[in-house]
Order: C-alpha cells, then structure tokens, then sequence
C-alpha cells in the first residue's frame, strides 16, 4: 500500500504533466489529452483522500469515491465535446495545429 | 442508509426537471424535419420553450411558500430563496433567449431544435447550480452548464470565428475546471472529507495552508467562468464568434448562476482577509481593464463583452466587503443587480440579435439612424445602455448605488472609488452608440429586415423592466435582503 503523501505527490506530478501539456503543445488532440490527464490526476487525489478519510474519522463516508465517479461521467462528456470541436475544424481547415487556429486578437 | 426521495426534496428539483424535459420534447419535436427547413423560423419550438420556461418559473412559487427546506438530497442541495432567485434569473433569462432564438438563427439558415434545446439544459443545470450546496454537485452543475454554452459558442460551424472561439473557450474551460476540482480535493483532502459546504463550514481545517489553497483554486475556477481578470480572454473572442443570442444567453445566465454558487461558497467557507485582498485586486483590474479596453472597440459584440468583464468587477465588490467580515448584507446586491443586469442586458442583445437579423452586422456605425426606422428597437438599447452605464432611473443605476454605498459603509473606499471610475469611463462607450442611433443620418444602403414579434417583445419587455427596477426597486431589494439572510439562517 502506498502512503498518502505518495499518492499525492502523483497526482501533483500528473496534474503538472497536464497542466504544461495544455499550455506548451501546438497539436489539439494532445491539448485534448492533456486536460483528460488533469481530470485523472485530481481523481486519484480524490481516491487517496477518500480512503484516508473512510479509514479514520469517517468510517462508511466515502464521497471522495462518489467524487471520483462524477468527475469520471463529466470528464467523459468533456472529451465527446472537444473531439467534436476537433472534428468540425478538422473538415473545415484540414488543420489541428492551435496556431493556425489562433487569429482572433483582442 | 434509507432512500427514499421526500415532497420537498421533489420540489427543489422541479424547476430543473422542467427545463430538461423540455429540453427533450423540443428535441423530439424537430425529428426528421431538421434537414430541410433550417431557414424556417420554427414557432413550435419556441412555443415549447416558454411553455417549459413558464412552468419552471412557475415551480419556483411553488418552492417559494416556506422558508429554506433544509438539506435535501443528503445535503447536495437546497431550496432557499437564494437559489430560487438564481433560478429565477436564469430561467427568465432562458424565456427571453429561446424566444429571440428562432427568427435570428433562420435568418442565418441553422435553425435547428438543439440550439434552443441547449438553451433549456443549460438552464437546468444552471438552476441546479444555484441550490447546488455540495462540491460534488456544484461542480456536476458547473460543467454540465459549461458543456452546453461550449456547443452554443461554436454553433455556426462554417464560420472560422466560431469554431476558434469556441475551440478557445473550451480549452481554456476545461483548463479551469481542471483547477477547480484540484480545489476541490484539496478542501475535502482539509477538512477531514467533507464535501457538503455546511460540513466544511463546520470543520476545523480551516487554517490548513492546504484549505486556503484549495480556496483559491476554487475562486480561480469560478473568476474564469464570471470572466474576471485575468481570466477573461475568452470573452471577447467567444462573443465575437458565436450567436448573438446565444451571446446574450451566456453573458447573463452564466455569469448569475456562477456568481450566485460563489456568493453562498464564500459565504460559507469564509476565506479570511488574504482571499479578501486578492478578490478586491481582482475587482479592481477587473473593472479598469473591462472598461478601458471596450473605449476603443468598433464591433458592438467586442464593447458588450468587455462591458460584462467590467460588470464582473462591479459584481466582485460585494463578495470583498462580505468575506471581509460584514458577513451577508453586503452579498443582498448580488441578486437585484443581477436581476438588473439580466433585463439590461437582454434589452441590448435583443437589439444586437435585431439588426444582425438577415446579415451579420455588429459594428457601432451600423446604428446610423435606426431611431429614423425602427425607434422601439433604438429607445430599447438607449435604456439598456444608460442603464449598463448606471444612470439614474435606470435599474443599472440602483445595483451600482447599492453596491458602491454598501463598500463606503464598510470602509472600502478605494474600492468604491474604482467602481465610480469605472462607471464614468463607461460612460463615453456607452453613449456612442447612443449618439450613432439618434443624431447620425441613415446610410442609403441601410435596410432593415423586420424583426420578429420574439425579438421585438423582448426588447420592450426587457427595457420597460429595466426602467421599472429603476423606479420601483424596493420590494426587489427586499427581496434580495431577505435571500441572503436564508443562505445562512
């Protein structure tokens, strides 16, 4: 089993790996990727506090679990939404590079 | 464990139950006819929507006969005025929007049912978000919410504004959504795993480094919803793309049901000074920059969207003075200035929506002497702007005198003072397209296509309430008190 402090430095380190993932990639689906990795990262924060918590002052009390579960269905609508932005600009502009994309200033 | 469902739990969510049934019928309405007649302004659905929009409003008087039910559905939500007051706005928000909807989107040959299907979801789980009392269910809300306006910001598929403006704000959504969850394990993971905000509230994590961290993740996710600065670089890019409708639809429903969630999370959770500061500094730029950079814009879309940045600023500096210890009284101006702000606010895109009807005009010398063709349509955005700019008999007027009187009762003087800036700069913006209606001849190409009984009511209705708020306001102002004390009592 590994300690709490453990889990949560891999969900820090993830959520790290996502956050630059968003900011510094060029390419959409990776973005896209990105974010999921985000989202899975504080699932498994979530998971290590629940079972923390569940374990010691809570006994039965698990919505970190439930949490997670939630964050999984939103996370799963999240990407249908962005694959379909993807798809739309793919067929329009046969591009998925965010530069060409950005042209919009302001 | 016992599950059973009670009476009041079943009222607390009816509204919302409502708008997504609707949501349903107008979807299996339009099957099989979506194909050919885009271009048709398809009365059936509309008809739908405020059906469905007035139960719901409906639903809501219903709720309203008690005081707050309590903790329903094991603490994930309440039925208080507050929320219903949230929902309110949203839902008579959602009423106006679907009506303008149908002539708008025909004219640009994309009327199909799930624009104002999106619209009726949205503003159920908007609804939701305003009695959401748990962070399970305030984020579930959330983003069902973002999810909806994220399609409606990219409708007009074939138009490059759009899909980039929607690309952009989903990115940057879901970037943000992404921080408000890690704050939200980060204060689960602080107070011992509670998630209900009256458990947290109750918790002695509350001086944990990890809960103020947690805190502000929170306020950074939200900021990006309202459109606060530095999170609001979005908003113009998205206003400029998507339809103007849905423009308006997102610009006031958005904004109230995150503000209303952030209102009663800060009321609970406190926060503390520091959390105060950082909020009245972003209030501040908040406010500067929305009004600085709509002086100089062209494009109606682009002024309205940094026009709502400044509003968020304005609507920020309730939320200091209350988390700075004043506690409720101050928040009271949240709901009628949001109130105040929607009706402004629909006014002006109903006159957007009506002159882009047929083509896609957005720029201030488009008005050139629409008070010569079309006067209702003109004197409708003349109110709505002299009210976005707080002159008196308007109801902009006396949200921002509640406002700015509550912060110098408080002590918060630069505070105010910034706000009264703020408010006279936008006074230049805010006239120009006034002066462009009334006192500039109409060019000899412009021609009008006449707008649709939808757009037109809601323009009158919208500014007669405008002015209406702006001479009656007490018993909304009542109102208001009386559902911020219920947050907490």
């Amino acid at each position: 089993m590994f300690s709490l402090p453990a889990l949560l430095y891999l969900s820090a380190f993830l959520f790290s790996v996502g956050t630059y993932g968003v900011l510094a990639r060029r390419n959409i689906l990776v973005v896209l990727m990105s974010l999921e990795l985000m989202l899975n990262a504080v699932n498994i924060a979530l998971v290590s506090f629940g079972r923390v918590h569940a374990l010691t002052a809570f006994a039965g009390e698990h919505s970190g679990q439930i949490f997670t579960l939630m964050v999984l269905a939103v996370a799963a609508a999240e990407a249908a939404i962005g694959l379909s932005l993807l798809l739309v600009i793919w067929r329009r502009w046969n591009t998925i590079d965010l530069r060409q994309l950005c042209r919009l200033n302001g | 464990m016992e599950l059973t469902i009670s009476g009041a739990e079943i009222l607390a969510i009816l509204p919302a139950a409502i708008l997504v049934v609707t949501g349903l019928v107008q979807l299996f309405a339009d099957l099989g006819r979506s194909a050919e007649d885009k271009h048709s302004e398809k009365t059936h659905l509309a008809m739908i929507g405020v059906t469905g929009f007035l139960l719901a409003f409906a639903a809501l008087f219903v709720q309203g006969s008690g005081a707050s039910a309590g903790e329903l559905y094991a603490g994930a939500m309440t039925d208080d005025l507050f929320g219903r007051m949230g929902a309110g706005v949203v839902i008579m928000t959602g009423l106006f929007s679907t009506l303008m909807a149908g002539s708008y989107l025909a004219s640009r040959g994309s009327n199909s049912a799930e624009f104002t299907a999106l619209i009726s979801f949205g503003a159920g789980s908007m609804a939701l978000l305003c009695q959401a009392t748990n962070l399970i269910s305030i984020f579930v809300a959330i983003e069902t919410l973002s999810l909806a306006v994220y399609v409606m910001a990219g409708y007009f598929k074939d138009e490059r504004a759009a899909s980039e403006g929607a690309f952009k704000y989903f990115v940057l959504g879901a970037f943000s959504s992404g921080f408000l969850l890690l704050g939200m394990a980060f204060i689960y993971g602080a107070t011992g795993g509670s998630v209900a905000l009256t458990d947290i509230a109750a918790s002695n994590g509350q001086q944990d480094t990890l809960f103020s961290v947690g805190t502000l993740l929170v306020l950074i996710g939200f900021a990006f919803k309202v459109g606060a600065v530095p999170f609001h670089s979005w908003v113009p890019d998205v206003y400029q793309g998507a339809p103007v409708v849905a423009v308006g639809w997102m610009a006031v429903a958005v904004k109230a049901s995150s503000l209303f969630c952030l209102c009663r999370f800060l009321l609970f959770t406190g926060g503390g000074n520091d959390l105060a500061q950082l909020l009245a500094a972003i209030s501040v730029v908040t406010i500067l920059l929305g009004n600085l950079a709509a002086l100089n814009q062209q494009s109606l879309k682009r002024m309205m969207a940094y026009s709502g940045i400044a509003h968020t600023g304005y609507l920020l500096i309730p939320l200091v003075v209350a988390l700075s210890g004043d506690g409720s009284s101050s928040a009271a101006s949240i709901p009628f200035y949001m109130f105040a702000y929607a009706a402004t606010t629909l006014a002006a895109f109903g006159v957007l929506a009506a002159i882009s009807v047929g083509s896609d005009r957005d720029q201030v010398h488009d008005l050139d002497g629409l008070a010569k063709n079309r006067p209702l349509l003109a004197l409708g955005f003349t109110v709505a702007l002299l009210s976005l700019a707080g002159i008196p008999l308007t109801a902009g007027f006396i949200g921002k005198l509640l406002i700015l009187s509550n912060a110098i009762q408080q002590g918060f003087l630069l505070l105010a003072l910034v706000g009264i800036i703020g408010s006279l700069i936008s006074v230049y913006y805010y006239l120009r397209p006034v002066v462009s209606m009334w006192f500039r001849e109409p060019k000899s190409s412009f021609e009008l296509v006449p707008a649709s009984w939808g757009i037109t009511f809601t323009v009158a209705l919208c500014g007669f309430a405008t002015i209406c708020f702006g001479l009656f306001p007490d018993w909304l102002i009542d109102l208001s008190k009386r559902s911020v004390e219920a947050i907490l009592g």
